[in-house]
C-alpha cells in the first residue's frame, strides 16, 4: 500500500461490515465435502468398470464379426428413420427487420413500455427490478432511508437504505415480493403489505411460484404456501433432494433448482411435481403456460427452447457474434424474447417465434433495457 | 413427489476434528464470507464459493493441521481458484428472473457501500488481485502465490483496477 487512495481504499473495504452469521456452516460444509468425496468415489468406481469392459467388449465383437451374420452396425443400413430435429436459426443482426414490437413490457431508459403501449415514466430514486402487479408496473424508490414500493401508500418495512434490495419482484397469488437478507416482503394482491418474520425465511435466497415460495436456507430447500404466509403461520414442507432455488415463475408456477450433482431440475411450484431434469441446460425462462423452457446449452453456448412435456429441443437459436443479454422472457404467444446488444453496441429486443422466424422488436437505444418481470394478472 | 414436514435433525458432530472444524468455521466464515463475496462480486455466488471451499477444506483438514498451514490462507486460495473456475463456466452466467436493474440511486463516492461496489463490479481477475491486496492485505508476492500467476500480472491487474476505481471515485477527493 504505497499512497493515500490506496490506504483509503484497504481502509474502506476492511470497514465493511462483516455479513450476518450464518449457523451451522461447519457442518453443513462438512456434509457437502462427504457428498464430494463419495460422488468422486463413484466417478472412479464407474471409469474402472468402463475400462475394464473395453475389452470384453472387443471380443464380443470380434465373435459378431466372425459369423455370417452382419455386425449389428452396418454403414450400408440405412437410418430407419430420418429425424427432424430442432428448426435452427442463426441470429445475424444485420439480416434482422425490424417488425412488431414486444409483446412483454420493457424497461427503457427511465420509462417503461407497457405491452399495451402505453408508456410510465420512472421517477427519481427508483432502483431495482420492476414488476407487473395486475395491469400496472410496481417499482421501488429509495428517499430519505426510506424504501416505498409505488402501488402501496405505507412505507416498507425494511430496515436498510435499500442497497441490499435487488428491487420489485412477482410473487405468488399476483403479489409483488421485495426480497431482504431479513426475508421476504409481500405487497399481496389485495392490497396489504405482509413481511413474515419466521426465522426460516431470514434469507434473501426465495423465489415464488403461482401459490407458494421456494426457500433455500442453510442448504435447505423448503416450501412455503403464501396462504400460510398470509395467515401468519408457517408450515414448510423439506425437499432434501434439492440443493438450492434458482428461479422461479409464478405466471408458469415453475421452479428451478440444483440437485445434488449440480444438474437442473423443473418442478411444478405448487405441487413439487418433478417435470424435466437435464444436466445439459441452464434454463432461465418459461412459458406463461409451464409448457415451453428457454436456456442455454452447456456445451454449445446456443440458446433453446424445449418442450418440457417431451423433452425436444423445438429451437435452437445461434448467436455466432451477436451479444444477447442473459434474461430472456417469454409472450403470451409463446415467443421469446431477448435482449441484445451490449454497453458498446446499441441495445435492442429481439423477438423469436418457435418457427425459427426472429425479428428486432425495438429500435436500438443507447441505455441499458430490461423486462419488466411478468407476474400473475 | 411428496415433500416431508420441516423438521430437520440438530447437526452433530463425530469426531475431533470435525468439532475442530466446525469450531474454526464458525469464528471465521463472516470475514471469509465477505473476503468471498467481494471476489464473487455478488453475494449469492459468494454464499456459494465460500460453501464449496469449505467442503473442500474439510476434506483436507487433517493434512491442513498436520501441517500446520494457516487453514485461514488455504480456504482463501480455495475462494480464488473456485472463483476462477467459475468463471470459466457457462452456468456461471446465469440469471435469475428476479435480476436487478442498474440502480439509479445517487452515489456517494466517499462511502464503504460504494467502494465496495465500485470493487465487486472490477473484472474477475482485477477484482480478485484488490481483494486480495487491500482486503486480505497480503503482499504483491503473496497476492501472485494464491491467484497462481506471476508477480507482474498481479501489478498489472493491481495498476488497472486502481486507475478504474479512481476514476469511478474521483468525486471522493482522494488522489
Amino acid at each position: 500500500v504505497t499512497d493515500l487512495f490506496e490506504r483509503r481504499l484497504a481502509e474502506r473495504l476492511q470497514a465493511h461490515p462483516l455479513p450476518e452469521e450464518i449457523p451451522d456452516l461447519g457442518i453443513w460444509s462438512m456434509r457437502l465435502g462427504e457428498r464430494m468425496r463419495r460422488r468422486r468415489i463413484g466417478a472412479v468406481v464407474v471409469v474402472l468398470a468402463v475400462v475394464l469392459m473395453i475389452p470384453a467388449t472387443a471380443g464380443l465383437w470380434r465373435l459378431a464379426a466372425d459369423t455370417e451374420e452382419s455386425p449389428a452396425i452396418s454403414s450400408s443400413t440405412p437410418p430407419t428413420q430420418a429425424s427432424t430435429g430442432p428448426t435452427t436459426v442463426n441470429l445475424d443482426l444485420e439480416n434482422r427487420a425490424l417488425g412488431a414490437a414486444p409483446e412483454v413490457s420493457t424497461v427503457r431508459g427511465k420509462s417503461v413500455w407497457l405491452s399495451s403501449g402505453e408508456t410510465v415514466d420512472l421517477p427519481a430514486g427508483q432502483f431495482g427490478s420492476i414488476s407487473e402487479y395486475g395491469s400496472r408496473p410496481a417499482w421501488l424508490t429509495r428517499s430519505g432511508g426510506e424504501v416505498r414500493l409505488n402501488v402501496s401508500s405505507e412505507r416498507l418495512p425494511i430496515a436498510t437504505n435499500g442497497s441490499e434490495v435487488a428491487g420489485a419482484e412477482p410473487g405468488p397469488a399476483g403479489s409483488v415480493m421485495v426480497r431482504t437478507k431479513a426475508g421476504p416482503v409481500f405487497f399481496t394482491r389485495g392490497g396489504t403489505l405482509v413481511a413474515p418474520s419466521h426465522p426460516e425465511l431470514r434469507t434473501n435466497r426465495i423465489v415464488a411460484t403461482a401459490k407458494d415460495i421456494w426457500v433455500e436456507k442453510g442448504g435447505r430447500v423448503s416450501r412455503v404456501r403464501m396462504a400460510d404466509i398470509e395467515s401468519g403461520s408457517f408450515k414448510g414442507r423439506a425437499y432434501p433432494q434439492w440443493q438450492k432455488v434458482i428461479v422461479g415463475d409464478p405466471r408458469a408456477d415453475r421452479v428451478l433448482l440444483i440437485d445434488d450433482l449440480g444438474c437442473q431440475a423443473v418442478v411444478k411450484g405448487s405441487t413439487a411435481e418433478w417435470v424435466w431434469r437435464s444436466c445439459d441446460w441452464e434454463l432461465n425462462a418459461f412459458s406463461s403456460d409451464g409448457r415451453l423452457v428457454a436456456g442455454r446449452s452447456v456445451m454449445y453456448g446456443t440458446i433453446g427452447i424445449i418442450d418440457l412435456s417431451t423433452g425436444e429441443l423445438m429451437l435452437s437459436i445461434d448467436q455466432g457474434q451477436t451479444p444477447v443479454g442473459p434474461q430472456m422472457v417469454f409472450d403470451e404467444a409463446g415467443r421469446l424474447n431477448f435482449r441484445v446488444g451490449n454497453p458498446a453496441v446499441p441495445f435492442a429486443f429481439v423477438a423469436c417465434d418457435l418457427t425459427g422466424d426472429c425479428w428486432l422488436s425495438t429500435e436500438s437505444h443507447g441505455d441499458p433495457i430490461e423486462f419488466v418481470l411478468p407476474n400473475r394478472k | 413427489m411428496a415433500g416431508e414436514q420441516l423438521v430437520v435433525p440438530g447437526p452433530t458432530v463425530r469426531s475431533s476434528a470435525a468439532a475442530d472444524f466446525t469450531a474454526w468455521v464458525a469464528d471465521h466464515h463472516r470475514p471469509l464470507l465477505d473476503f468471498a463475496q467481494l471476489v464473487a462480486g455478488d453475494a449469492s455466488t459468494g454464499e456459494d464459493l465460500l460453501q464449496i471451499a469449505l467442503a473442500r477444506a474439510y476434506l483436507k483438514w487433517s493434512k491442513i493441521s498436520a501441517t500446520g498451514e494457516h487453514p485461514l490462507g488455504y480456504v482463501r486460495r480455495i475462494i480464488v481458484n473456485e472463483n476462477a473456475s467459475l468463471w470459466r463456466r457457462a452456468w456461471k452466467r446465469r440469471e435469475r428472473t428476479t435480476g436487478s436493474l442498474p440502480d439509479r440511486g445517487t452515489v456517494d463516492p466517499t462511502s464503504i457501500d460504494t467502494t465496495w461496489q465500485m470493487v465487486q463490479a472490477l473484472p474477475s481477475r482485477q477484482r480478485t488481485a484488490v481483494a486480495l491486496r487491500y482486503y486480505a492485505d497480503l503482499s504483491v508476492n503473496e497476492t501472485a502465490e494464491v491467484m497462481g500467476c506471476s508477480v507482474g500480472a498481479v501489478k498489472t491487474h493491481t495498476a488497472r483496477a486502481l486507475e478504474k476505481l479512481r476514476e469511478a471515485l474521483a468525486d471522493g477527493g482522494d488522489s
